[in-house]
């Protein structure tokens, strides 16, 4: 499938290499420098350079703020309850660093909080305090050191690569609309779509992260990317329901005057259109044309008699053509681009490389 | 930072995970001077690993723990007999990630690999211990996550049918209030949710009550909640002209559910 081929990409070589030569001088550095628990200023960064920025930087705070309520958690055993047992000492502390965790609203960073336990409670229990003060010092250095060098270089944006999955989901739309009235009722297609979009919903935050670290604030692309998804869930449904009531019984004349054909092959145009960044503002406005008309003819249908038995059918269907027109106007006026607000250095790499 | 009320289910997590703990720390206590020698603390570390929001997360997450490390162990431990520097650390770092995912692990198990590269390469004891240094530390992790997994089927244990059937009545509540037209969550909100419930029953489907889920009566469960959930959601996008028609096949395709028998 095109969006599990675009996951496979998102990790290419270089960034391999780029990790790889990172991880091999900050470790040398690390050691010539006699850092205390220098380990984890690498291990740290290493968490870090290992997503693309949006993700490294979910995974730094995750980290950070782990370390920090497993800092805390061993401060507590070890200080307030040094008299206790070591098993008395761990239940405490692993316990408190899941309750600090969950109240600060980490969804990993706790099993970090719990290594920091481990290690100060067991490993290093005659001398706690250094060990635990400065594994965080240090962790907290690292992921600051990561979050650097995934920005300045060989940058992988989560966002290119939501933005691609997102366009080739458009695209599946597209063809999807444009084969609704030939190939009614292909479920095991809009399942895919509907897997694929879920899809995109989980790797949302990463991309939102990212443009607000970017931007500094609120930005247009992390609207526009979750207007997509809410408007492609809305056509992707409407197609679906589309697919099933055309082809079943009890579909009035009237709903094949209305420009159903019409709706569907603008539609199918203006989603290519938007995958391919290519806007298309003809299609846009026939689709507009298209759905004032429908509004009238359902209107008048609606106020002209008492639905007849068996018209529960076509008034769904005319109530998904509104529906799907109406999400059509909508998502046509976004753009699924590469976002504003790069940083310079990161717009001068963008220019050199679409230049070559 | 916005500090969370505790739900239950967290408080509970929490009282899993420090009684894990203490079980793990006991073994350590009870195995002498000897456990502190081989790095025995990662027994704890096993246990803070376990105990993920489901017992599937735990699962995968030791799997992750114990593949990466034995293979990043083996990998390093054989980049150490040609080579011992800092150069090495990087390249074994490179080696592990392309042959790894040749080989298809998981990103998860890349990263604990990887670490491998550092510990073994950068901390000159665990270096001259070599493939030793690999056996403890997997096999303490070994012993910690069993525990983990151990006390999470222990208390407070749901099994996928347990926890599909919880999730269906949740969507029934949800869809039974867009019904009597007291929202709670947004569509968005509903897929997602809805979502949420596909990958339960995926596990569930896959897990000892697959059988069960596969009959005629549950399949009829599934799309005609489906059905619901669909109407549901469309009720509130659609022009309010046309909303009573989705009202309506969405009340009856609850009432034909209702009428089931449950999983």
């Amino acid at each position: 499938m095109s969006h599990r081929l675009a996951r496979k990409q998102s990790h290419p070589i270089t960034l391999v290499i780029r990790n790889g030569v990172l991880l091999a001088l900050m470790t040398t550095a690390s050691a010539y420098l006699h850092l205390p628990e220098g380990l984890f200023l690498v291990a740290g960064m290493l968490i870090v350079l290992e997503s693309p920025l949006g993700g490294g930087l979910i995974d730094a705070r995750e980290r950070a703020l782990g370390t920090l309520m497993g800092l805390f958690a061993v401060v507590i055993a070890s200080g307030a309850l040094h008299s206790a047992t070591q098993p008395i000492q761990v239940f405490c502390a692993l316990m408190l660093v899941r309750l600090f965790s969950f109240a600060i609203g980490l969804s990993s960073g706790y099993v970090v909080g719990g290594h920091m336990v481990a290690g100060g409670l067991l490993d290093a229990s005659s001398h706690w305090w250094h060990y635990a003060l400065w594994r965080t010092i240090m962790t907290i250095a690292g992921v600051l050191l990561g979050v650097y060098f995934s920005r300045t270089f060989y940058t992988q944006l989560a966002t290119d690569s939501w933005q691609s999955s997102c366009r080739s989901w458009l695209s599946g739309l597209a063809d999807s609309l444009s084969k609704v009235a030939m190939a009614p009722d292909e479920q095991s297609r809009f399942l895919e779509l509907r897997e694929h979009r879920n899809m995109l919903r989980m790797e949302f935050p990463r991309l939102a992260v990212e443009q607000v670290h970017l931007d500094g604030g609120e930005s247009k692309a992390v609207m526009d990317a979750q207007l997509c998804i809410q408007h492609g869930s809305t056509i992707l449904s409407c197609t679906r329901d589309l697919a099933s009531l055309l082809s079943s019984s009890g579909v009035e004349s009237w709903v094949w005057d209305l420009p159903v054909r019409q709706l569907f092959h603008y539609g199918s145009e203006c989603l290519q259109g938007l995958a391919d960044d290519q806007k298309s503002p003809e299609a846009a406005r026939q689709i507009i044309d298209i759905r004032a008309l429908m509004e009238v003819d359902i209107g008048n249908h609606l106020c002209s008699d008492a639905p007849a038995p068996g018209s529960e059918t076509s008034l769904l269907i005319a109530s998904r053509l509104l529906l799907l027109a109406g999400a059509l106007i909508e998502i046509s006026a976004l753009a699924i681009r590469p976002r504003h607000g790069l940083p310079s250095r990161l717009r001068l790499e963008r220019f050199r490389s679409v230049r070559s | 930072m916005r500090m969370q009320p505790l739900t239950p289910g967290q408080i509970r997590n929490s009282l899993q995970v420090g009684f894990a703990g203490f079980l793990a720390t006991g073994v350590y206590v009870l195995t002498g001077p000897d456990a502190g020698a081989f790095d025995g603390f990662y027994v704890v570390s096993g246990v803070a690993r376990s105990l993920l929001p489901t017992p599937e997360a735990s699962m995968a997450s030791a799997q992750a723990r114990l593949v990466g490390t034995v293979f990043g162990g083996v990998v390093v431990a054989l980049l150490m007999l040609v080579l011992k520097n800092g150069i090495a650390i990087g390249l074994g770092y490179v080696i592990i990630q392309l042959l790894g995912r040749q080989i298809g692990l998981s990103p998860s198990a890349l990263t604990n690999a990887s670490i491998m590269s550092v510990l073994l390469l950068a901390v000159p004891s665990y270096g001259q211990q070599g493939g030793l240094y690999v056996f403890y530390r997997t096999l303490w992790h070994l012993v910690g996550l069993s525990i983990g997994m151990g006390v999470e089927r222990l208390f407070w244990y749901q099994s996928p049918l347990d926890r599909l059937q919880k999730s269906e009545g949740y969507l029934i509540e949800c869809i039974n209030q867009m019904i009597g037209k007291r929202n709670r969550h947004s569509p968005e909100e509903l897929a997602a949710l809805y979502a949420e419930h596909c990958k339960i029953r995926h596990l569930a489907l896959s897990g000892p009550d697959g059988l069960t889920l596969q009959s005629i009566d549950a399949a009829r469960r599934d799309e005609l909640l489906e059905r619901a959930l669909r109407h549901a959601v469309a009720m509130q996008r659609v022009p309010v002209l046309l909303r009573e028609i989705d009202q309506r096949a969405c009340k009856a395709a609850m009432d034909a559910l209702a009428e089931l028998p449950k999983a």
